[in-house]
């Protein structure tokens, strides 16, 4: 959940505070989490929400990937070079709900159903909201084939 | 997109993540949400005074204004609300003054926000609302300038909100405080009529009668039930002043929405050698500690933002520019 409200926010210590906030508000609804079909899925969804709250609270202060640059090393996707801070960015660049799904689904490794679950949307919603983040990804990063 | 790509994107993102060790803080969390499910109990158990009933409330309070008169709280000195009228002395000269003032040259306003968080976090980023309802947003004075260049306005879902919360500003300024009132507090709601009930300003909500036996239940103290329509327009009345803080119009607005409510406590001082005027909302309005909002006591210009409740300190540098001075980086 750390890792998935850290990419959210692009921010390590408004993540902090992005989980702290959802595990709060879950222990706040507790009985809703615990009847709940899926508990994770709420809890998932509490914290896409929180960070939609959060943005709005504090307006774009988000945007602010800390990667330290000593921890820009790359990551190795097949023989090309991905520099994080960049990927970082262009997801920070995203809508709201296009940064949710692909963070869900990508990081997360949700099916389109349980995406759809937790975003409280249609399947074919989570597949034209992949579909235009990752155009707009592409077009962002700049690269070929991601 | 092909699988390959899929798991190389997958790669990428947990490479990004990354595994930094993550402690919850276990006695934080069981209290914020004691304190929350409290906040959510006592305000969806108030009795919920309709609109209609609202307004009938707000009428008394602030009778005798039409279009152009400000609500009595903001008006002359009454002898029964003199300890009110005095505290507010200061809006109502401001307002006074804002109503009138020529509007400013240029056709934006440029917005420094100098962040401060108690975990140590510091942000400093810009703003550019465009009189015509843009936003353009940077981290840097640099890629300000760009997007201004590239006419990237962030647009974004709260778009609309916006331009509502400023509208309900600028007819806050001159119209009827009871209208401004409500379209500041649904400025950010998508359909209205799934709306709560809104209450008058500073209006203690009754509470059902199971529900305070559930929060007796629960030890949480229902005294400190709050007014949750006074917590929408003090939020959204606040994102206006950002928005609209290059105009007279939205702030003396925002100025009068504040006012009249008697949970937000107005104080004069100085800082920085400037005279100003702190308006603090306690935890009635906010749900949970104090924010307080500090304006220049001759303009009304937005200066210092403090809240408890998100844990961070915000101080504004606010100037009217022109987009095309700001496209080629002179500010």
């Amino acid at each position: 959940m750390h890792r998935t409200a850290y990419l959210l926010c692009g921010d390590w210590y408004l993540a902090d505070d992005l989980v702290q906030e959802t595990l709060a508000r879950a222990y706040s609804h507790w009985r809703k989490v615990q009847r709940a079909d899926s508990p994770s899925a709420y809890v998932r969804r509490i914290l896409i929400n929180e960070s939609r709250r959060s943005w709005r609270r504090n307006r774009n202060v988000t945007v602010h990937p800390d990667v330290d640059l000593a921890d820009i090393t790359a990551v190795d996707m097949s023989d090309e070079v991905v520099n994080r801070d960049e990927l970082l960015q262009a997801l920070q660049s995203l809508s709201a709900r296009q940064r949710a799904t692909v963070v869900l689904r990508f990081l997360e490794g949700l099916s389109e159903r349980e995406t759809a679950a937790v975003l409280g949307c249609s399947e074919g919603t989570v597949k034209s909201q992949t579909s235009r983040a990752l155009i707009k990804l592409k077009s962002v990063l700049n690269r070929g084939d991601i | 997109m092909s699988q390959d790509t899929e798991a190389r994107l997958s790669a990428a993102l947990q490479g990004i993540a990354g595994d930094r060790p993550y402690a919850p803080d276990l006695d934080h969390i069981e209290s914020r949400g004691r304190k929350l499910r409290h906040r959510r109990l006592a305000w969806r158990a108030t009795a919920g005074t309709g609109f209609a009933a609202a307004i009938a409330a707000v009428a008394v309070v602030t009778a005798g204004a039409g279009t152009q008169a400000p609500a009595s709280n903001l008006a002359a000195p009454n002898p029964a609300t003199s300890s009110v009228t005095a505290e507010n002395a200061p809006l109502v000269k401001l307002v006074g003054y804002l109503i009138t003032a020529p509007q400013p040259e240029g056709d934006a306003t440029l917005v420094l926000r100098d962040q401060v968080y108690t975990n140590g976090l510091k942000v400093d980023v810009w703003d550019l609302f465009a009189d015509n309802g843009d936003l353009y947003f940077g981290k840097t004075r640099g890629a300000l300038s760009a997007q201004v260049k590239g006419k990237h306005p962030t647009g974004g879902e709260d778009e609309a909100g916006r331009k509502k919360a400023v509208a309900a500003a600028e007819y806050a300024a001159k119209g009827d405080l009871n209208e401004a009132r409500k379209m500041m507090a649904l400025a950010y709601v998508k359909d209205p009529k799934t709306a709560p009930a809104l209450e008058a300003p500073g209006v203690k909500p009754s509470i059902d009668a199971t529900i305070a036996a559930k929060l007796k239940a629960t030890h949480q103290d229902a005294s400190t039930v709050g007014n949750l329509t006074d917590n929408w327009v003090w939020e959204n009345s606040l994102d206006a002043l950002k928005a609209g803080a290059g105009s007279p119009t939205v702030r003396a607005g925002v100025v009068r929405l504040l006012g009249q409510m008697p949970e937000v406590k107005v104080t004069q001082g100085t800082l920085y050698g400037q005279p100003v005027i702190t308006l603090a909302a306690g935890a009635l309005i906010t749900g949970g500690g104090t924010d307080s909002l500090t304006i220049d006591a001759d303009t009304g210009l937005l200066i210092k933002y403090v809240s408890d409740s998100v844990g961070v300190t915000v101080n504004y540098t606010v100037a009217r520019v022109t987009l095309a001075d700001v496209a080629e980086g002179k500010f």
